[in-house]
């Protein structure tokens, strides 16, 4: 009675096992790459969508026509040489290649361009920076596009190279049929990048082939810039939502790449002898955000009294684990950075609860709640609320951690009435004017009328020298308002089998040059 | 079939359909009241509240609540369950696409519980007291308090990782075949599996002993049958309700379980559908697969109601 179905049921798996254990190295011996990415991405639309799964899957596909290098400055890709700016600023060149192919087999014009690049500076959040100053875009010859702006505007580059919110280009007629919203269908993504998409199965896998007939940039490989070469025949980007089961099936063999692991298997990684770690470095901005719209937070000096309980070593450490996985300092850009600045650094990682007791005395504060929307979703995330709701509290702060999903923190925000505080992430971006923050409608507001100055002020600086000193000040108007407070910069990691190779340490990671050895 | 069988199941079916309603009530209202918005998640965190309007109206999120719950029955009651907002296809579709992944390792789960459970539940109850009573005992208290996604997770360690016999997580591609499928479900279904089959076997046992002690059973060892026909002629056949019910509670059950274990395995099931949805606000798909599940449970109910008829002539009047 007890030895049949044990019989049966070691039989019976066995079978499965082995039959399975020759799929599993049949798969292993194929051209092809597994990636095991955090979720199944909500779309394809790299314009439409800032989702960071978003860019990194489809960056292999869709291309733009310029992208950041080595040097973190916006390089050719689609064209075919540095934009031409007039003398008033006014008039942007834009020279392309020719003879670049779709995948649906058209060669790529001007009039796509054109046509892509409207649709982007109506659809992307990014794109629409640039909507106020972009007068018409001409296509009329062959070979090149003409932007013509009300007035100079230095940040359109790297706003065009940028890979989130991305100026992608589309066969016209794919960009003016999705003029009004997001790209949904396999068919409709097709772009000249060096894979083309060939299959999505919601929940399973993304599936990008090699496109035979890629014409690669002239330009030698740097970064996100120059030749792009498809060194595996296939990539396979599969959801696996559960961090653990991630991690073990890197360690199994079963995948060839896990990204958006635990900082906490840092360790079993680099004692597993098949795998390699690759910590991404710069990963992205932790950001306190404040309410400057409504409510308490609209005060400075309350603003001003949470920046100075922050301890943000203690906040960055429950967040990341480890120093190897975070950096401190008050200035937004790394040190090789040109926007890099020390601007009013003295304001930043305080932690001087009798300071921020002070300040709270002086705004007549009486005990209100802060309220921070926060999710367990991002573990990061919740343990440096629970942190910084300890720090606030030690600093005469009543404070109201509101736990809810990502999804809802994403939504409420957009209320002003119900929150002082959220706790979110920005990828790392290399020129300040993509920094979402920045914009008066995001949530949070700053709208305040020193920093409209100082931004203005940014965006009409005409070459990079007057740029980083624009930048200065608006970086210490970001520390004495206090608007939202840079809690820390973190690393991101991933791990891939050591037989791979080509997977480079860069943020929103670009995958067409991994491939198996 | 008798009148009274007819009456019953018509009762059945007249409370299945007040279920569904208050059932598609219920989700719609929640899935509708809690925050979060799909068209947030659709652009992504640097969206701003003009663009996530404009997409609203566009899905037609931002008609009033009524609206949208009149337009959900009225396409419910004419076999429409809507259109994913992100899957680019029909909520039919999305379940259909995913309920085989869902069944097949529901149903390796349920053979698990029973096909291990009701015999060792048998023999426990027949050997009472006995060192194997004692260990099956034990085992089943430790497969009950052990949590399932934690069994996954162990077996994950081992199975997978070390022994490498079976893939750590995923369905595999369509073109693996069968028995990759079938392989990629066997960890997932031993854990969602083992609780359960803990459960069937502790009411096996519980029910078994009860008939055991009955007269008519000693007196079929008093007539000198065999002892396997004692147990499976005459007790275990009495037995066969209580197991029956436990075993429809135990399916109906591994559909909820299904949900946590696909999303450790990552398995492309009706469970992960659903906490994507959640997730991604995706409303039309959460009310529709919940309502479809809902279904299901109240279905699993009602065929059991009806083979307590058709195994207890006494239950048939």
């Amino acid at each position: 009675m007890i030895d049949l179905p044990r019989r049966t049921f070691l039989g019976t798996t066995g079978a499965l096992a082995l039959a399975g254990g020759r799929a599993t190295r049949a798969n292993a011996a194929s051209a092809g790459l597994t990636i095991a990415e955090i979720f199944d991405p909500p779309g394809l639309d790299p314009t439409v969508n800032s989702v960071d799964l978003v860019s990194t899957i489809t960056e292999n596909v869709l291309e733009t026509l310029y992208a950041f290098d080595a040097k973190w400055q916006p390089a050719p890709l689609l064209a075919a040489a540095p934009a031409q700016i007039s003398a008033d600023g006014k008039t942007v060149t834009i020279p392309l290649r020719t003879g670049v192919p779709f995948h649906d087999g058209s060669v790529m014009t001007a009039a796509d361009v054109a046509a892509s690049l409207r649709r982007w500076v109506k659809l992307s959040s990014r794109g629409q920076l640039v909507a106020p100053v972009l007068k018409d875009i001409d296509e009329s010859a062959a070979d090149r596009v003409v932007l013509h702006l009300s007035k100079p505007f230095p940040p359109l580059l790297p706003l065009l190279a940028f890979n989130s919110a991305t100026a992608i280009i589309l066969p016209k007629a794919k960009a003016e049929a999705a003029m009004n919203g997001p790209l949904t269908k396999v068919e409709d993504i097709i772009g000249t990048g060096p894979f083309k998409l060939a299959e999505r199965r919601p929940d399973q896998y993304i599936r990008l082939v090699r496109f035979d007939g890629y014409k690669p940039s002239p330009d030698p490989a740097s970064a996100y810039a120059g030749a792009r070469k498809a060194a595996s025949a296939q990539l396979d980007f599969v959801p696996v939502p559960n961090a653990n089961t991630r991690l073990q099936g890197l360690l199994s063999g079963q995948y060839d790449v896990a990204d958006g692991l635990s900082t906490d298997s840092y360790a079993q990684i680099t004692q597993a002898a098949n795998l390699k770690p690759v910590i991404i470095k710069p990963g992205g901005w932790l950001f306190m955000v404040m309410n400057g719209k409504q409510g308490l937070t609209t005060d400075p000096l309350i603003r001003q009294a949470a920046q100075a309980a922050l301890d943000n070593q203690a906040i960055m450490t429950a967040a990341m684990g480890s120093d190897q996985f975070f950096s401190l300092g008050s200035s937004l850009f790394p040190d090789w950075s040109p926007y890099h600045s020390d601007a009013d650094a003295k304001l930043y990682n305080q932690k001087n609860p009798a300071l921020s007791k002070q300040l709270l005395a002086k705004a007549g504060y009486k005990g209100a709640p802060f309220r921070i929307l926060t999710s367990q979703q991002y573990d990061y995330i919740y343990k440096a609320a629970l942190v910084t709701m300890q720090n606030l509290q030690d600093g005469g702060f009543t404070v109201d951690l509101q736990l809810m999903d990502w999804a809802s923190v994403m939504s409420r925000r957009f209320d002003p009435s119900i929150w002082e505080c959220f706790i979110t992430f920005h990828g790392f971006v290399p020129d300040p004017a993509l920094i979402t923050i920045l914009s008066p409608a995001y949530p949070g507001w700053w709208d305040t009328q020193s920093k409209r100055s100082a931004l203005e002020a940014f965006n009409d600086a005409a070459d990079q020298t007057a740029r980083a000193a624009s930048w200065d000040k608006l970086q210490a108007l970001l520390m004495q308002e206090a608007p939202t407070v840079q809690l820390g910069k973190y690393f991101g990691l991933l791990a891939h089998q050591r037989s791979v190779t080509g997977v480079p340490d860069l943020p929103l990671t670009p995958y067409w040059g991994a491939a198996r050895t | 079939m008798s009148r009274t069988l007819v009456r019953a199941l018509l009762r059945r079916l007249g409370g299945l359909l007040l279920v569904m309603f208050f059932v598609a009530t219920t989700v719609f209202a929640i899935v509708h009241v809690i925050p979060g918005d799909p068209a947030a998640v659709m652009l992504g965190p640097s969206a701003s509240a003009a663009d996530v309007i404009a997409l609203r109206t566009r899905l037609g999120l931002d008609a009033p609540l009524l609206e949208q719950y009149v337009r959900f029955l009225w396409d419910v009651l004419h076999g429409d369950l809507g259109q994913s907002l992100f899957l680019n296809q029909s909520v039919t579709q999305a379940l259909a696409s995913r309920a085989g992944v869902t069944l097949q390792l529901t149903l390796m789960a349920a053979a698990l519980a029973a096909g291990i459970g009701v015999p060792l539940g048998v023999y426990s109850a027949v050997r009472r007291g006995g060192v194997l009573d004692q260990a099956v005992t034990t085992l089943a208290m430790t497969s009950a308090s052990l949590p399932s996604f934690w069994i996954g997770l162990t077996l994950i360690a081992f199975f997978s990782v070390r022994l490498h016999w079976f893939p750590v997580a995923g369905y595999g591609t369509p073109e693996v075949g069968l028995a990759e499928h079938l392989r990629s479900l066997v960890l997932p279904a031993i854990a969602v599996g083992l609780p359960n089959m803990a459960l069937v076997l502790r009411f096996t046992r519980s029910a078994m002993l009860e008939v055991l002690h009955e007269d008519y059973v000693r007196t079929a060892r008093a007539k000198g049958l065999s002892p396997a026909a004692v147990v499976m002629k005459h007790a275990f056949r009495n037995a066969q309700t209580a197991v029956l019910t436990v075993l429809g509670i135990t399916v109906a059950s591994l559909i909820g379980g299904t949900i946590v274990t696909e999303t450790v395995f990552g398995l492309p099931g009706v469970g992960n559908l659903i906490v994507s949805a959640v997730l991604r606000r995706d409303y039309p798909v959460i009310d529709g697969a919940l309502l479809v599940i809902s279904a299901i449970y109240v279905l699993i109910n009602l065929t059991v109601d009806l083979l307590y008829l058709a195994l207890d002539p006494r239950l048939r009047g």
